[in-house]
């Protein structure tokens, strides 16, 4: 089931929440809504479930207009951020909820909820209470709750967001094995350029009630189309600089605060794994900096470097290895120079 | 900065520990001596005054006498009725003020606080003003056939309007702390407004429910001033039983009203104790919808 929203928009009082987006889903295609908080992410997720009402604009499921029909008779499945399981009833009872409304047949209602329960991998705990559920398991009962009774569409508001670093980590891998599966349209919502990364097709990027970026999600790490998604998708460097035949120079470093402000002209963006520790001064277009800390993560160590002056710092990526070849110790005195670098059209604000 | 308020800090919780033994004693007994002289005693002498003559002349001076009777069946019968309407009313007004936004909440939540703020003879003088024979509403619903004034259908608007607030302030602050996404997950799983009100809104709020009723009834069934507005004060007719209480006070007639104090006495006690023990069987549930709410956020 393909979804298509239309130039829909959305105001709380004078809080503009969706500034006229249109977004196209395609059938049995896993999308991602990443954006900062505030960015309209969740109510454009509300406004495609039928939590929301558009002020304007329209949404269709495949052929059929949406816009005005109420949550009830849209057949979504709808997993909430704080997963809203009812706490005064069982596991087995939340998830046959939506079948029973429904006037399913009991024994079908107890035959839906059994294959249910094994997708989850939660059989045995059919009697249990929320309350007596971890986190992760709260989730999958939510999700298995969503999904009884055959939707058209899956919606997640926030489906990591509660969860700690592994339980969120094996749910990701979970959710996306569960997709392959089933193939249902799905939309997610998440501040987490990780958790896009990890799960979805495609992701979408929003700000300030704008979509700012729609692609793959190697597409939009490695073409940002502005300056916003490059800084929103990853750490990045931000140093005073220019390209000359598609290299970036960098003349000098940008004092703190600057590097979320946009609109500044003159600036490069350049990912820490795209600048190199040089141990002498190498051609023009590279700073000198001091190593001011070192941090293993994983497959990669992260150099932290203060500028001569103390005042602004950057960090480079290195491979284990090539860190390895030649160590470094803090306080040592090197170059920074940028493999690649990229520039960005300041944007003008009305 | 931080090292300096846990050393300050430190020294504090030392010293409360260590407050001299005789100022921990004469705290606990000016403590203990204000609640055995304020409340423990005279709730005492109302059950020692109550069976001074034996429990056999207690039954009956309770139930002996024709007015008592008539006044334990009239409390019977008008405490439920105002728990009723109130239920209503609660849930109903709980539901507004908890999940919707609209023009006069603020007022609406101001009224409900109105009873408790209120002295009770105002209410039994605007329901006399109103339902009176030269009020707004008496003349047309006497011609209609049904006496308010005087009669039991004043004494239930009379409890109910002073017992208004209990149930309500019950159930907001619950309804606004488990918020309206489980309602919206049942209404995305298909539910009309009804099932949604019956299978989750009503369950959800059944703790709050019971907690406020148990309140709304002791209040009711106590209720003097404004009853005592509307009342007839005719012994035997339309007489609630703390009016009957004061009757047989105001004509010496000792231990008959001490007896029949000893029943309101001993509803209090009991409805408190209900509390507690309600508070201690949902006290492990709170905790854990707490940790619920708590990891969620």
């Amino acid at each position: 089931m393909s979804i298509t929203v239309q130039n829909v928009s959305k105001s709380f009082g004078s809080f503009k929440a969706l500034d006229r987006v249109s977004i196209e889903v395609p059938s049995g295609c896993l999308v991602a809504l990443l954006g900062p908080s505030g960015s309209g992410k969740t109510t454009l997720l509300r406004v495609i479930a039928g939590l929301e009402s558009a002020d304007e604009g329209m949404v269709r499921y495949r052929e059929e207009e949406v816009t005005e029909t109420p949550v009830q008779h849209r057949q979504v499945g709808f997993v909430f951020q704080h997963y809203a399981l009812f706490r005064h009833m069982t596991v087995f009872e939340n998830i046959a909820f939506g079948l029973r409304v429904r006037r399913w047949a009991n024994d079908k209602v107890h035959q839906r909820v059994r294959e249910l329960l094994h997708l989850i991998r939660l059989e045995g705990l059919d009697q249990r209470y929320p309350s007596q559920l971890s986190g992760g398991q709260r989730q999958r009962v939510a999700l298995a709750r969503a999904l009884a009774s055959e939707p058209r569409v899956l919606l997640l508001d926030e489906p990591f967001g509660a969860l700690d670093a592994k339980v969120r980590l094996e749910l990701r891998q979970w959710l996306r094995r569960l997709h392959d599966q089933i193939h249902l349209t799905s939309i997610f919502v998440t501040h987490d350029q990780e958790d896009a990364f990890a799960v979805s097709d495609k992701v979408v990027v929003m700000r300030q009630g704008k979509i700012e970026q729609v692609g793959a999600p190697v597409e939009v790490f490695e073409h940002p189309a502005n300056a916003f998604v490059m800084d929103f998708l990853g750490h990045v460097n931000v140093f005073k600089g220019h390209l000359r035949d598609g290299r970036p120079v960098l003349t000098g470093y940008l004092p703190h605060g600057v590097a979320n402000n946009f609109s500044t002209p003159g600036v490069v963006f350049v990912r820490p794994h795209e600048l190199e520790i040089r141990h002498e001064q190498p051609e023009e277009g590279a700073l000198p900096a001091k190593v001011d800390h070192l941090h293993p993560s994983g497959s990669a160590i992260r150099i932290h470097l203060r500028s001569p002056c103390g005042e602004s710092s950057c960090c480079v990526e290195l491979g284990v290895d090539a860190y390895q070849n030649r160590p470094l110790a803090v306080g040592t005195s090197v170059w920074v120079a940028p493999r690649r670098g990229r520039v960005f059209e300041p944007e003008y604000s009305i | 900065m931080k090292p300096d308020t846990s050393t300050a800090a430190q020294p504090r919780r030392q010293r409360a520990a260590q407050d001299p033994l005789w100022l921990r004693v004469l705290l606990t007994s000016i403590a203990l001596a204000i609640v055995g002289i304020l409340i423990f005693l005279p709730i005492l002498h109302v059950f020692v005054h109550a069976f001074s003559e034996g429990p056999f002349r207690y039954f009956e001076h309770l139930f002996g006498d024709s007015a008592n009777r008539d006044a334990i069946l009239t409390t019977l019968s008008v405490a439920p009725r105002a728990v009723i309407l109130n239920l209503v009313f609660g849930v109903s007004a709980a539901w507004l003020i908890a999940r919707f936004r609209f023009p006069g909440r603020t007022l609406l939540l101001t009224m409900v606080d109105l009873p408790f703020a209120i002295s009770p003879v105002v209410v039994g003088l605007a329901l006399v003003l109103l339902y009176g024979n030269q009020g707004l509403l008496g003349p047309r619903l006497s011609s209609a056939g049904i006496t308010v004034l005087f009669n039991t259908p004043a004494l239930v608007l009379a409890t109910t309007f002073v017992t208004l607030p209990f149930i309500v302030r019950e159930l907001i602050p619950l309804m606004e702390s488990v918020g309206p996404d489980e309602e919206l997950a049942a209404l995305s799983l298909g539910a009309s407004g009804w099932q949604m009100f019956w299978l989750v809104t009503l369950p959800g709020l059944r703790l709050g429910l019971l907690y406020g009723i148990i309140l709304c009834s002791a209040r009711a069934v106590g209720e003097f001033g404004a009853v005592y507005v509307v009342s007839g004060r005719i012994a035997g007719r339309g007489q609630t039983i703390p009016l009957r209480v004061e009757q047989l006070f105001q004509q010496y007639q000792s231990p008959a009203d001490f007896a029949l104090a000893s029943i309101l006495t001993g509803i209090a006690l009991a409805s408190l104790f209900a509390r507690r023990l309600l508070e201690s069987a949902s006290g492990p549930r709170k905790i854990q919808s707490a940790t619920t709410s708590g990891d969620a956020a």
